[in-house]
């Protein structure tokens, strides 16, 4: 039920859906976010500050903090390999300015504006195996930012009292009194 | 009962009649209908038990409980393709759109002359999708379920004078929760973890969760049972280790996984098929942005296919997913990415789904990991731009503002004249983004085992007891949403297997 300290958000409804007994009751249980080195850290937290839109955005320290360890959380569940290839990709991003002959200084050390414009060379590349190195980091973090509630009400979208709204709807539906009815 | 993690011990083993590896739209066809035949079954699920009450909107807790590898995952080729598939009791039927369409009649009649058996002609399948139909609850949805995503697709097709459908839908009163990708919270949607996992269960079938299955226990030339080791929910780590014994093996991984867990063992040998004609329907997304508040997210999305070049090759739907998932996809970061999605209530999320002509291969590595790779054709690529000339300009013709295209050298048309360049800029099929949800073939059925691995009934030709149900057994692509097809053949590999059992 618990990942680190938070619930798993609930509807805070019944439903008439089959359940089965089993032990231990109901509980969800996450992995662990994945550990990453101090170093590969510090990058993941410069890409989640270059990717994320800056204000008027939402974008508080906690809200960027939510973020990484959403990339963390789904790490954990990635197989070895295709973690390492987004650690990969997060290194060879933050060096790109120096593999593309740019600036000596790394990705995470430049201008916004300037990061930006490598960013997107790289995203538009035509070889599409280089292009993954963007898409992948980029889609990831891009996820994690646009699943956070305050980014949800900012681009007017309440999912959850009109999930709990069709979830009684529902319920409505499938009473013996409608049904009867 | 649903056993998890916590529930094993160092070292368990259980004993049954029948072990079903998988609980997705093939394993718990197959095994309810033994269970509800009499035989003992145990279903072995690699994911999580989620009941409905557990889903909601958010992809940091869906995505991880219920897809493979956090969605991970990709086909490689010229065009990288992005594939999912579900991990969790239910399978894929617990993230999927929710499309109950049955194998067109032209696939069908292409299986019956390929496999020479009028077993797999429309005649004798049309029982098995009868049966299913009524268990999943396939209809059409109500009126005011519908999104308005849906109607501008519907008043488009009508503008074009094309040819649409609506769709029939697993669904028991739906409301229009729009969730169906991360779970339906309602329990509308009638995926097999709410369909036919409860009538297993209600004959006495018991499901064992977390636990992946790492080879198959072969004595004698014959499989006996599985084993695997229990993935401890907080590490991820394969520890505990499961053994199953049983008469009868029944391999329903999808047609990812059960090639790999066969290949393991040098199966299939006759045909050397194994692995080969993998198919995907590869699909190309079309996100187009209205004036207006379309608010997709409210009302049912996948209400309606447009078929009129279905014969050509190419459907479009519309499917409208969550901020989070379409974000995924976006080429745009930053400012840009915010100025878009600032637009979230105004655009409808539609795709060019294609019938693949060409197929893939699927291998397991040194790791045990396996290595999906596929090419596009020059075929499918133009289906693709003439597909997605198409959509972009009905939406257009609707009045979208502008379309984003799934082109990374042509991301974004603001008029139709935009369109009438995608010939003379997609001239690479690199340049395609692509997804796909549908994989099918690796261990075709057929009544040859020089050109099959597996029999009409389902059974390895040079292994007798295991069995596989699930949509690698495709012989072909079928053009269409598979989980119908899958249930369908799955049903008809428990009934084979049963008077197997039964003879025996």
């Amino acid at each position: 039920m618990k990942k680190d300290g938070k619930p798993l958000v609930r509807l805070n409804v019944t439903n008439d859906a089959p359940t089965f007994a089993r032990e231990p009751r109901g509980v969800t249980r996450f992995a662990e976010p994945y550990r990453l080195g101090k170093r590969t850290e510090s990058v993941l937290h410069a890409m989640i500050d270059l990717l994320v839109p800056s204000a008027p955005a939402p974008r508080t320290p906690a809200l960027l903090t939510n973020v990484a360890e959403y990339v963390r959380g789904f790490m954990a569940y990635m197989p070895a390999l295709a973690r390492l290839g987004l650690v990969v990709a997060m290194w060879l991003l933050d060096w790109s300015p120096r593999w593309m002959l740019r600036s000596r200084r790394k990705l995470t050390e430049l201008p916004r504006s300037k990061a930006n414009a490598i960013i997107e060379r790289i995203g538009s590349s035509k070889i599409s195996y280089v292009r993954t190195l963007v898409v992948g980091v980029r889609g990831l973090i891009l996820s994690g930012y646009f699943d956070q509630p305050e980014v949800h009400e900012a681009i007017g979208y309440a999912p959850i009292p009109f999930m709990a709204e069709r979830v009684d709807a529902r319920r409505a539906l499938t009473t013996p009194a409608h049904a009867a009815a | 009962m649903i056993l998890a993690f916590d529930d094993y011990d160092t070292e368990t083993t259980f004993e049954t009649d029948v072990v079903v590896v998988g609980t997705g739209a093939g394993g718990a066809a197959a095994g309810a209908n033994l269970a509800e035949q009499g035989r003992r079954v145990l279903f072995v699920e690699e994911g999580g038990y989620h009941p409905t009450s557990s889903f909601n909107p958010y992809t940091t807790q869906s995505v991880p409980r219920m897809y493979r590898d956090a969605s991970a995952t990709v086909i490689f080729g010229r065009t990288p393709i992005p594939y999912v598939e579900g991990r969790c009791v239910g399978g894929s039927t617990v993230i999927n759109g929710g499309m109950a369409y049955r194998t067109p009649d032209r696939v069908l009649a292409e299986w019956e002359a390929t496999t020479g058996s009028s077993d797999m002609g429309p005649r004798a399948m049309a029982p098995l999708f009868e049966a299913v139909e009524a268990i999943i609850s396939a209809r059409k949805q109500s009126d005011d379920s519908i999104g308005e995503d849906s109607r501008i697709m519907q008043r488009g097709a009508e503008k074009k004078g094309w040819h649409y459908t609506t769709n029939r839908r697993n669904q028991d009163r739906c409301v229009g929760a729009n969730n169906c990708a991360l779970g339906c919270p309602t329990g509308a949607k009638q995926s097999t973890l709410v369909s036919y996992m409860p009538r297993a269960m209600k004959a006495g079938a018991e499901c064992i969760t977390e636990v992946r299955v790492e080879r198959l226990l072969i004595e004698g030339g014959r499989a006996v049972g599985v084993v695997g080791r229990a993935i401890d929910p907080r590490t991820r780590r394969l520890t505990k280790k499961i053994t199953v014994r049983a008469r009868a093996v029944v391999i329903s991984c999808g047609a990812v996984q059960t090639p790999v867990l066969l290949q393991r063992h040098r199966l299939g040998r006759p045909s050397r098929q194994l692995g080969k004609n993998f198919h995907c329907h590869p699909n190309a997304k079309v996100l187009a942005v209205y004036p207006q508040d379309v608010d997709g997210w409210k009302g049912v999305s996948q209400n309606t296919q447009i078929r009129e070049f279905h014969e050509d090759g190419i459907l479009m739907a519309e499917n409208f997913v969550s901020p989070s998932i379409l974000a995924a996809y976006l080429p745009y970061h930053g400012d840009r990415a915010w100025e878009l999605m600032q637009r979230y209530r105004q655009m409808v999320l539609s795709g060019v789904l294609v019938e693949d002509s060409n197929s893939g291969s699927v291998r397991r590595t040194f790791a045990g990991m396996p290595y999906v790779s596929y090419e596009l054709t020059a075929l499918d690529h133009a289906r693709f731009k003439r597909g997605v000339k198409l959509l972009a300009g009905m939406h257009f013709d609707m009045g979208a503002e502008y379309v984003m295209l799934p082109f990374h050298n042509q991301q974004i048309a603001h008029s139709p004249d935009d369109l009438k360049r995608i010939d003379d800029l997609q001239t690479d099929v690199r340049t395609l983004e692509l997804f796909t949800p549908h994989l099918m073939g690796t261990c075709r059925m057929g009544a040859d085992p020089k050109t099959s691995v597996v029999d009409l009934s389902g059974q390895l030709w040079d292994l007798p007891g295991c069995y596989v149900a699930d949509a690698s057994v495709f012989p072909t692509a079928i053009g269409v949403n598979p989980q119908v097809t899958i249930m369908a053949l799955a049903t008809r590999v428990a009934e084979r297997l049963q008077l197997k059992q039964q003879a025996a």
